[in-house]
């Protein structure tokens, strides 16, 4: 990959300080996911939610009387 | 003080509550084991001897006035250092953090103290309980005693090989892809990973909050259930922590296994991945001891391992950057390697992909619960080879994958490793026994009937 795409990348990621072998870690985690990803199932239906939901806890309950 | 080393908890409980154990000669003689054998070991990256002495002799006071303040009373114990103890420094065993002082207790810290524990210190562990073992840090990494010189396992290794030695008989673990039930399997003892939730991460140093749990690592079952008794509750500040009443879980611990039905994932370890040929063995011979027991043991099929892997991979790593990420772009040197590369994985991956991992998440943990219901535990392996040497770079990474632990931080349902005998060489074998959620007690039932029929754990390592 170019140095400058990679740094752009990093940067996104929030790395952009990263010189060096470090930004070269980087890159060998770029690889890595590229091949992880391949796992992640590609029939997802629209209505499979994530499995971390967003809920208020009950003690918060409240409402008209 | 050999005589002192492979107490348990129960049993050192049982003798400072009857005045015939004094917590200061057994603190202090365990004090001694470690001078003598952590230098080779490795165990603490923090003793703190002077304060388990205080902790001992108040112990030891209140014992003498008729006190006893819970299970606990008097008992030695070690933290993994990723747990807070107020004053105490939490390093994560990494330069990042080596000047990191904690200022309150852990909730899991405050129980242990308010059950009598008495503290001897922070134990080694892979860097940030996900680089390890590694030689690059500033503390060296723990080494198994079977062997003399093995990998113990991680990323609790320091709690592992403490036990394993004889150096405390209680201490506590993280375990966010396996990293209690890790150890356990490579140093013959028992670790619990209970159900998500179950046990407060408040205070302890997040891998990936989706995934972690703590828990308690010892010697037998027996101790485990006394201390997840200790640990287990509702936290409220934890926003993972479950408000699920806590049972009694030694009250059917002596049941056996007469009419359970235990269900065998083979297919984890005989066809996802292949163990080495004495872990096979002693996962089938275990299956056949529980036979004979009384339980009917039958195979049954959950998705393949590889998917459950490749999930907690995702989530672990994604959340583990989120959480490292100031520190990786401004100070990546003062990560040793391994946990560097490991954390900075997680930056690779995008948004859209960790979505679609928790919503696999979702789907493999329906998957292994639909099976569950016609069991009552599943019998499987924890690791798939007896451990290599710890100057095996090689080696390690490969044991690091070849592992059948991350499908039960995916579904967090209780899952417990064990040992399940020895190579020819002395090397520790292990299995995994899982449950429904919330049945820890069921989980340790199936464990205390299989301990007692073969009794692995009255071996201890030759050298110590």
């Amino acid at each position: 990959m170019q140095q400058d795409e990679l740094r752009r990348i990093a940067a996104d990621a929030g790395l952009a300080k990263l010189e060096g072998k470090h930004l070269e870690g980087f890159e060998t985690a770029l690889n890595t996911h590229r091949e992880q990803a391949k796992a992640l199932p590609k029939d997802l239906h629209w209505s499979e939610e994530s499995s971390l939901v967003f809920q208020l806890p009950s003690s918060v309950a409240g409402g008209n009387k | 003080m050999t005589e002192f080393a492979f107490l348990g908890i129960a049993e050192a409980a049982e003798l400072i509550r009857g005045r015939k154990l004094s917590p200061v000669e057994y603190t202090k003689a365990l004090l001694a084991r470690i001078d003598k054998l952590d230098n080779r070991f490795h165990a603490f990256i923090r003793l703190m001897p002077e304060r388990a002495l205080e902790d001992a002799r108040k112990a030891e006071q209140e014992v003498m006035a008729g006190k006893v303040r819970g299970p606990l009373h008097g008992v030695p114990y070690g933290l993994k250092d990723i747990i807070d103890v107020a004053g105490v420094p939490t390093t994560g065993h990494s330069k990042v953090l080596i000047e990191n002082m904690a200022t309150a207790d852990a909730p899991v810290t405050t129980r242990l103290k308010e059950a009598g524990g008495v503290l001897l210190g922070k134990l080694a562990t892979h860097e940030f309980a996900i680089g390890g073992p590694s030689f690059d840090l500033p503390w060296p990494r723990a080494v198994n005693p079977w062997g003399g010189n093995h990998f113990p396992g991680g990323s609790s290794s320091g709690s592992g090989v403490g036990l394993a030695c004889g150096m405390f008989p209680a201490a506590l673990g993280s375990d966010t892809g396996g990293s209690i039930r890790n150890p356990a399997s490579m140093c013959s003892i028992t670790g619990m990973k209970a159900t998500y939730g179950r046990v407060s991460r408040r205070g302890v140093f997040p891998l990936a909050f989706s995934l972690d749990h703590v828990g308690p690592m010892t010697r037998n079952v027996r101790d485990n259930v006394l201390l997840l008794q200790i640990l287990a509750g509702h936290d409220p500040e934890d926003p993972g922590s479950a408000d699920v009443p806590v049972p009694d879980y030694s009250a059917d611990l002596d049941r056996g296994v007469k009419g359970l039905r235990i269900g065998l994932i083979r297919h984890f370890y005989a066809e996802d991945m292949v163990a080495h040929p004495e872990q096979l063995a002693a996962l089938d011979a275990a299956a056949e001891t529980l036979r004979k027991l009384g339980a009917e043991v039958r195979e049954i099929r959950l998705p393949p391992e590889a998917q459950y892997a490749a999930c907690n991979r995702i989530i672990l790593r994604s959340e583990a950057f989120a959480i490292h990420r100031k520190w990786l772009n401004e100070q990546p040197g003062n990560y040793g390697e391994l946990a560097r590369q490991r954390i900075m994985d997680g930056g690779a991956i995008s948004a859209a992909d960790y979505i679609d991992a928790l919503r696999m998440r979702g789907r493999l943990t329906r998957a292994a619960l639909a099976v569950f219901k016609d069991i009552d535990v599943a019998l499987t392996s924890s690791s798939l080879d007896p451990p290599c040497r710890i100057d095996d770079a090689e080696g390690c990474l490969h044991l690091y994958a070849r592992q059948t632990r991350q499908p039960f931080n995916i579904t967090g349902q209780p899952a417990l490793a064990m040992p399940a005998g020895f190579t020819k060489e002395g090397l520790p074998l292990s299995l995994q026994l899982v449950g429904h959620p919330w049945q820890e007690a069921m989980v340790y039932r199936v464990a205390q009937a299989y301990e007692q029929a073969t009794r692995w754990v009255d071996r201890h390592p030759p050298d110590v």
